[in-house]
């Protein structure tokens, strides 16, 4: 009841919304990329939104059983990864053209962004909902 | 066959409103303002980064005309000062200004508005304006309002930005910022160019202007739980009527330079925090009259010089503990102020000065206790002191403010009251000008309720306050007024989100203030604000009237502003705004001869918001 109050009142404490809702949006690109209900995810460098609400997502700590692995650096990306469809957190990892797309922070907005080329290498054909967020 | 299809497009709708939708509610809930207002310390007002980028607020100012008791207005030197338009007197000293956790001061008048007051937003997240006495956490000393700005970050705006802007009377801004996180680090630059170009007016024989030309910079490093932040602007332009009474200049000229240096560091779970801050300010104010046509108090001047030194170091410990149902801040500060006024020249020639003192140490102690008395109510208990240790044989002063707050919430309905009495310590300009000044003392009570529904928001605000001491100026010095003044103020608010993106904001805003002068005219001030914000596709529209009625006894002002914002693609955006679109927004009446009174024709009337279209482009990268 106290935390009630102190949530209300004191330094408003969003980050458990935040993240929750950070993780249903990834959970929804993540059953997309892959067209499965409960993919194999890497996360390469962590990503705490995920790690704190995994969703339906099953969070592995092997690239190689990975079917998609999300980003918060494109550096030092293992070998093993690289074979795999590599999902960014920033728009400037879509420098790196092996990132299929990225849900990003962008002028004070959450974006996500697909690049259509890219997804055609990778053969992933997203649901009609995404269009919007492809580019050419 | 066409059972399939439909099903497949109902599918295909509910993904995609499910997908729009989430990243809409990830947006609002993200909202870095979410993270830092604070319902508990005061009346607030917050405008979201979505707000200001919807609005098109350019500026400081382009928020603060519309705010609720108020109207943004600038004295005769073209310097912005909320409350008041004698330059004599700078009301506006209880108004504090914060950049994160640094409060932007000006060590003479004791409040950074004079300087910032006007400042671009380019560089500004989300905006916080606390009324009514806020919290004693927020800063050393006492304050009627806080607004605190909240720079970008890293988080939310990763990459850079170029913005241009150019309106129909000449006004051009540029501005370019580049953000980023790596390795743990994260870091803000900023730099900016504004050179903001105002009509002229022509009055007895001269030609008023008020043009500035400013430069900023702004940059900050995080890592971990501690920033640094260095931010210098330099401005210079026109001092529009001059400081002085009786003549008209034929020419002004005023710069100023800025320049600060802060940390801010959190410990212990964050529950400590310590801020450290140094300003460095240089001023220069001339003027050059016509033979003959000197000031009323500088017979014989045809040219006048000033320029002011002033520095300042601000060190603040704040620690917070949560017991049971008690969270307890205590919280001691410390600043000291040096300020040097004494170089004047009148006539090429250097007039020797006395200034009464230079130098000012304040210690500052508060606490405050946050009962949680159960699941709805909440009392808030705080009491603050500052010492003024002055050189000089300068009269030091000690100053006290008690601050009692009670919060009732349930999930519709919130009522906050606060009551509060505040004594202001006498600012070195004051000072200088009359050393005997005595604290001023503000009481007051307040009374906030909110009715918030899924769509709407309802507020009503109750205020009476009572004003001992005021500062006044009645032509024959500046001087404590033996009157208490009485302050009224009601205020009802309505909020309609018809959709998610779409919203109405209505204000009515009635306060009245006994004039703290034997004689003087009471003052009874009308404010209505109607604000609509729509986002249709990529564009962003903005629409807004400002009416001010009673305010400093000048004709009842209709601010009309409209705008829209285009995204051509992710990196590129073009927007139009319109600024008192018919003319008639609120003027501001100065006057030359005020002592001895003259005529009616003595008074100019200039436009607060000058009528101003400005196209503006902004590419990301």
């Amino acid at each position: 009841m106290i935390k009630l109050l102190l949530i209300l009142f004191l330094i408003t404490t969003t980050w458990a919304s935040d993240d929750k809702k950070a993780s249903s949006i990834f959970n929804l690109i993540a059953k997309n990329i892959t067209e499965k209900s409960s993919p194999n995810v890497y996360l390469h460098k962590g990503n705490s939104s995920l790690e704190k609400y995994p969703g339906n997502l099953n969070i592995t700590t092997e690239c190689a059983k990975a079917d998609l692995v999300i980003l918060s650096t494109t550096k030092d990306i293992p070998k093993e990864c690289l074979e795999k469809i590599l999902f960014g957190t920033r728009y400037s990892h879509l420098k790196n053209k092996d990132v299929v797309g990225s849900f990003f922070w962008q002028k004070g907005r959450p974006n996500i962004l697909f690049y259509k080329q890219r997804l055609e290498e990778h053969k992933i054909k997203l649901d009609s909902s995404f269009d919007r967020y492809i580019e050419n | 066959m066409k059972l399939l299809i439909l099903m497949l497009m109902l599918f295909s709708i509910t993904n995609a409103q499910e997908i729009d939708s989430l990243l809409n509610e990830y947006e609002t809930d993200s909202e870095l303002s979410n993270k830092t207002k604070d319902e508990s310390a005061g009346n607030l007002i917050v405008y979201t980064r979505d707000d200001l980028e919807r609005m098109q607020a350019e500026s400081l100012q382009d928020v603060l005309k519309s705010l609720r008791l108020f109207a943004y207005t600038e004295n005769r030197m073209g310097q912005p000062d909320i409350l008041n338009q004698d330059p004599m007197i700078y009301y506006s000293s209880s108004i504090r200004v914060y950049l994160d956790e640094t409060e932007l001061l000006t060590a003479m008048t004791g409040s950074g508005l004079i300087l910032f007051g006007n400042m671009e937003l380019d560089f500004i997240d989300h905006i916080e304006v606390y009324q009514g006495f806020p919290s004693f956490d927020f800063g050393i000393e006492p304050a009627t309002v806080v607004i605190r700005l909240y720079s970008k970050t890293a988080e939310h705006d990763e990459g850079g930005r170029v913005k241009a802007t150019l309106a129909t009377n000449g006004k051009n801004k540029q501005n370019v910022y580049y953000t980023n996180i790596e390795d743990g680090v994260s870091y803000f630059i900023y730099a900016n160019r504004t050179d903001d170009i105002k009509d002229t007016y022509e009055h007895q024989g001269q030609t008023l202007r008020r043009d500035t030309k400013t430069n900023r910079f702004y940059g900050s490093v995080g890592v971990e739980n501690h920033t640094f932040n260095f931010h210098v602007m330099k401005s210079d332009g026109d001092a529009f009527m001059g400081a002085y009474i009786g003549n008209i200049p034929e020419n002004t000229f005023k710069k100023n330079m800025f320049v600060n240096l802060s940390t801010s560091s959190k410990f212990m779970d964050d529950t400590l925090a310590l801020n450290f801050s140094y300003i460095k300010t240089k001023n220069k104010v001339s003027y050059a009259y016509d033979a003959g046509k000197a000031p009323y108090f500088l017979p014989g001047t045809t040219s006048y010089l000033q320029e002011q030194e002033e520095s300042s170091f601000t060190a603040s410990l704040k620690k917070e503990w949560k017991l049971d149902t008690h969270t307890v801040s205590v919280g001691t500060q410390y600043r000291y102020k040096d300020f040097d006024m004494d170089n004047i020249e009148i006539n090429s020639l250097v007039i020797p000065t006395n200034q009464a003192y230079d130098r000012e140490d304040i210690y500052s102690l508060f606490i405050q206790d946050l009962i949680s008395l159960n699941e709805n109510n909440l009392v808030t208990l705080s009491v603050m002191d500052q010492e003024y240790i002055r050189n000089n044989n300068m009269k030091n002063q000690n100053t006290l403010q008690l601050r009692l707050g009670y919060i009732y919430t349930n999930r519709e309905w919130v009522s906050k009251t606060f009551i509060s009495s505040q004594q202001f310590a006498t600012e070195p300009y004051m000072a200088m000008q009359n050393p005997d000044l005595e604290e001023q003392t503000y009481t007051s009570i307040l009374q906030e309720v909110s009715y918030q529904t899924s769509q709407t928001l309802s507020k009503v605000i109750l205020g009476y306050g009572i004003n001992d001491k005021m500062i006044v100026d009645d032509g024959s010095g500046v001087r404590n007024s033996d009157i208490t003044s009485a302050l009224h103020l009601i205020i009802a608010e309505f909020t309609l989100h018809f959709s998610q993106k779409d919203k109405l904001e209505l204000q009515a805003n009635y306060w009245s203030f006994e004039s703290p002068l034997e004689g003087g005219d009471d003052t009874e001030h009308h404010s209505y604000v109607a604000r609509m914000l729509n986002s249709v596709s990529d564009f962003d529209i903005f629409n807004e009237l400002v009416v001010h009625q009673g305010y400093s006894n000048t004709d009842t002002g209709y601010d009309y502003s409209a705008g829209v914002k285009y995204q051509v693609n992710k990196d590129f955006h073009i927007n139009i705004k319109g600024e008192n679109i018919f003319d008639t927004g609120l003027e501001a009446d100065y006057m030359n001869q005020v002592i001895p009174y003259s005529s009616s024709n003595d008074s100019v009337y200039v436009p607060v918001t000058e009528r101003r279209f400005t196209l503006g482009m902004e590419y990301l990268f």
